[in-house]
């Protein structure tokens, strides 16, 4: 009897052991997970907010998206934290933000580097886990503990900011990128008929945003953030091909009928990949390069930085009535009718306040599923990426030309129109260099052009 | 007679003293005790095990879909997105490569459920009860800010009460365990409730 009640201690000791450890383990293993989901959440809002494009918080809208615990960036990382639950119970959760080794809840004040390269902190703990066994000797109430760090990539300008100064720039390449090469002309700025003597989206031996900040109702009166204007093929619209409108390339083209605006920008088509993934079924089995507009592009690769590394080909039209753009963009963002009054079922941009809130549409597929139309969404089939060009690169009457792509545009697309007019409004700039400074190392891909991902704590 | 007398005196003696029997008996008390034991760890071993690996593929799927192209989730029944089948993919992947048995799931085996949910099920190849279901909703939302609400198994959508929504990327793997502790420990009078599923949920924010 004795040997058997020593033995029993031991046999408890075993099992305290293992089951109890293993809960420990399995709690530890749903908080770190937790803890990514959090982190990624709280990135992705801050890159979709186009915080990184006013770096030094010139609007003074920082604290809207990351200022403690109102901050939308916070309240996302703490809801998506908590969707899972660790031992059955939602987590405790932290969130801070981290730049230039300051770490704090607030983001405001932080060190230049965050305008760049912001970070996010997620904390999950759990206490009070519950014990089976080891109570016996009165352990009760143990609590796990993990972290994630998320960051959001801008590589505008990163060589002097996000690495110190004498850095090098590292390159991003965004998926699923629009084939509507724009050149590096601010139509707002200035908001008449310009060429050459437009003002830069970026800048093109730094890469720095040369407009930054952010502008509600679609004006430039802080930067470029925010900025509506209309996108216009570089083309006649007629006929198999592509002739200029205007040569050299110009932004706020005027007394074209079937151009829109001022403000407005002319785009060359980019060459159309050879197959194309993710493509939505009402432009399946349609020409290559609507497919593109309507599906996902993952076989070209626009290389920030690398010099005339993409095709401009004209061979392709992408404005005639109705034409390929029209017809993709309609397909992607389920608008109904390009001559139906706006918005006519797609998702809608409310920029009058800050943050920018996007808006499910009638035809927004969640809609019919239970979300109601005119609730505010965190992401949108609206938000694309585009390629910006240098236009110190001469562009052939016909056929194929190279361009060096010098950054990256991310807009909201509102609406588009019969004759292929896109009205777009900017989240993001980014900028990397024009090949003087060749940007280093391999890009960090992601969906959007200020890439979010999870690293190791500096 | 003395000499056998003696010698059955003896005998007797020698039983009473004897303890194998009482060794018996011990051990006929102490088995079904060992059984449960022994049953018992191996059989919560492979259940956390399994889990385990199915929270790990659960979030690696998760993220995938969520970082893949979202253009074409509104798609008909008779085909799933690029991101969904790239997230089956991996669980199919990671199922073959860890040997856990995938119940005879084929990229065939889904039915559309919401929107831009789609749930895969199988129960063949000798698993028992539901087999294997995994459900990814590309278009799962919850709401931004408010009282703490945590993701289902079924991954349905979340009620916003007038926040905005956070859409993302759900998915979820409900895998029946057939338990061989419960019917062994029922040997000690008691019939735990064991799940006769393991369910894990992971939720990712989508990217675009």
């Amino acid at each position: 009897m004795i040997l058997v009640a020593l033995s029993m201690v031991a046999i408890v000791a075993m099992a305290a052991l293992s089951i109890d450890v293993v809960t420990l383990y399995l709690a530890r293993m749903e908080a770190q997970r937790a803890a990514d989901a959090g982190a990624l959440a709280g990135a992705r809002i801050i890159s979709v907010s186009g915080l990184t494009g006013d770096p030094s918080d010139n609007s003074g809208y920082w604290p809207q998206i990351c200022g403690g615990s109102s901050g939308t960036a916070t309240q996302a990382a703490l809801a998506a934290a908590q969707e899972v639950t660790v031992g059955s119970v939602a987590p405790t959760v932290t969130v801070t933000y981290t730049a230039g080794g300051t770490t704090q809840p607030n983001c405001s004040g932080l060190p230049s580097a965050f305008g760049v390269n912001p970070l996010v902190n997620v904390q999950v703990t759990r206490s009070n886990l519950p014990t089976f066994f080891s109570r016996v000797w009165g352990n009760t109430g143990n609590s796990v503990t993990a972290t994630a760090t998320a960051e959001a990539y801008n590589a505008s300008n990163s060589a002097n900011v996000g690495n110190g100064s004498g850095g090098t720039i590292i390159p991003v390449q965004p998926r699923c990128v629009k084939p509507w090469i724009v050149p590096n002309y601010d139509p707002l700025h200035p908001s008449s008929a310009c060429t050459t003597n437009c003002n830069h989206f970026v800048d093109q031996s730094s890469g720095s945003i040369v407009n930054s900040g952010i502008s509600l109702s679609g004006g430039s009166a802080n930067g470029v953030i925010g900025e509506t204007f209309w996108l216009s093929a570089n083309c006649i619209h007629t006929g198999g091909g592509c002739s200029f409108r205007a040569t050299p390339i110009q932004a706020n083209l005027t007394g074209n009928s079937y151009v829109n605006g001022p403000p407005n920008l002319l785009y060359y088509p980019g060459h159309a990949p050879s197959s194309v993934v993710a493509v939505p079924s009402c432009s399946s089995g349609e020409d290559l390069y609507q497919q593109a507009i309507a599906g996902c592009d993952q076989s070209t690769a626009y290389q920030c930085g690398v010099q005339r590394m993409n095709t401009v080909d004209l061979s392709e039209n992408p404005s005639i009535q109705n034409g390929d753009t029209a017809q993709g963009l309609q397909c992607l963002i389920h608008e109904g009718s390009t001559t139906a009054g706006q918005p006519d079922g797609q998702d809608t941009l409310n920029d009058s306040s800050y943050p920018f809130k996007m808006l499910a549409g009638s035809s927004n597929p969640l809609v019919g599923g239970g979300l109601s139309n005119g609730s505010q969404i965190s992401a949108s089939n609206s938000v694309v990426s585009l390629p910006i060009y240098d236009p110190g690169n001469t562009v052939n009457s016909s056929g194929t030309s190279q361009v060096t792509v010098v950054g990256f545009l991310q807009v909201f697309v509102q609406q588009v129109d019969q004759w292929d007019n896109m009205k777009v409004t900017v989240l993001n700039v980014v900028g990397c260099s024009n090949g003087n400074g060749q940007p280093v190392g391999t890009a960090v891909a992601g969906s959007s052009p200020v890439p979010v991902r999870l690293i190791t704590p500096p | 007679m003395p000499a056998r007398l003696t010698s059955r005196r003896r005998m007797v003696r020698r039983i009473a003293r004897e303890d194998r029997a009482a060794q018996l008996v011990e051990f006929a008390v102490a088995l079904p005790l060992l059984v449960v034991f022994v049953v018992g760890i191996f059989d919560f071993s492979s259940a956390f095990t399994l889990k385990q690996k199915l929270t790990n593929v659960a979030r690696d799927a998760a993220r995938v879909a969520a970082a893949g192209p979202a253009n074409d989730v509104p798609n008909s029944s008779t085909s799933v997105p690029a991101s969904v089948s790239d997230a089956y993919q991996l669980i199919s992947n990671y199922f073959t490569a860890n040997k856990i048995n995938n119940c005879g799931m084929t990229a065939a085996s889904y039915t559309l459920t919401s929107p831009a949910s789609w749930k895969y099920s199988a129960n063949g190849s000798g698993c028992p009860g539901t087999g294997l279901v995994i459900t990814i909703n590309r278009g799962y939302y919850f709401p931004e800010s408010s009282t703490v609400q945590t993701a289902s198994t079924n991954c349905q959508a979340q009620a916003l009460g007038g926040q905005a929504a956070e859409i993302g990327t759900c998915v979820s793997i409900q895998y029946a365990y057939a338990w061989r502790f419960g019917r062994v420990a029922s040997l000690l009078g008691t019939m735990p409730g064991l799940p006769s599923t393991l369910s894990v949920v992971s939720v990712t924010m989508n990217e675009n």
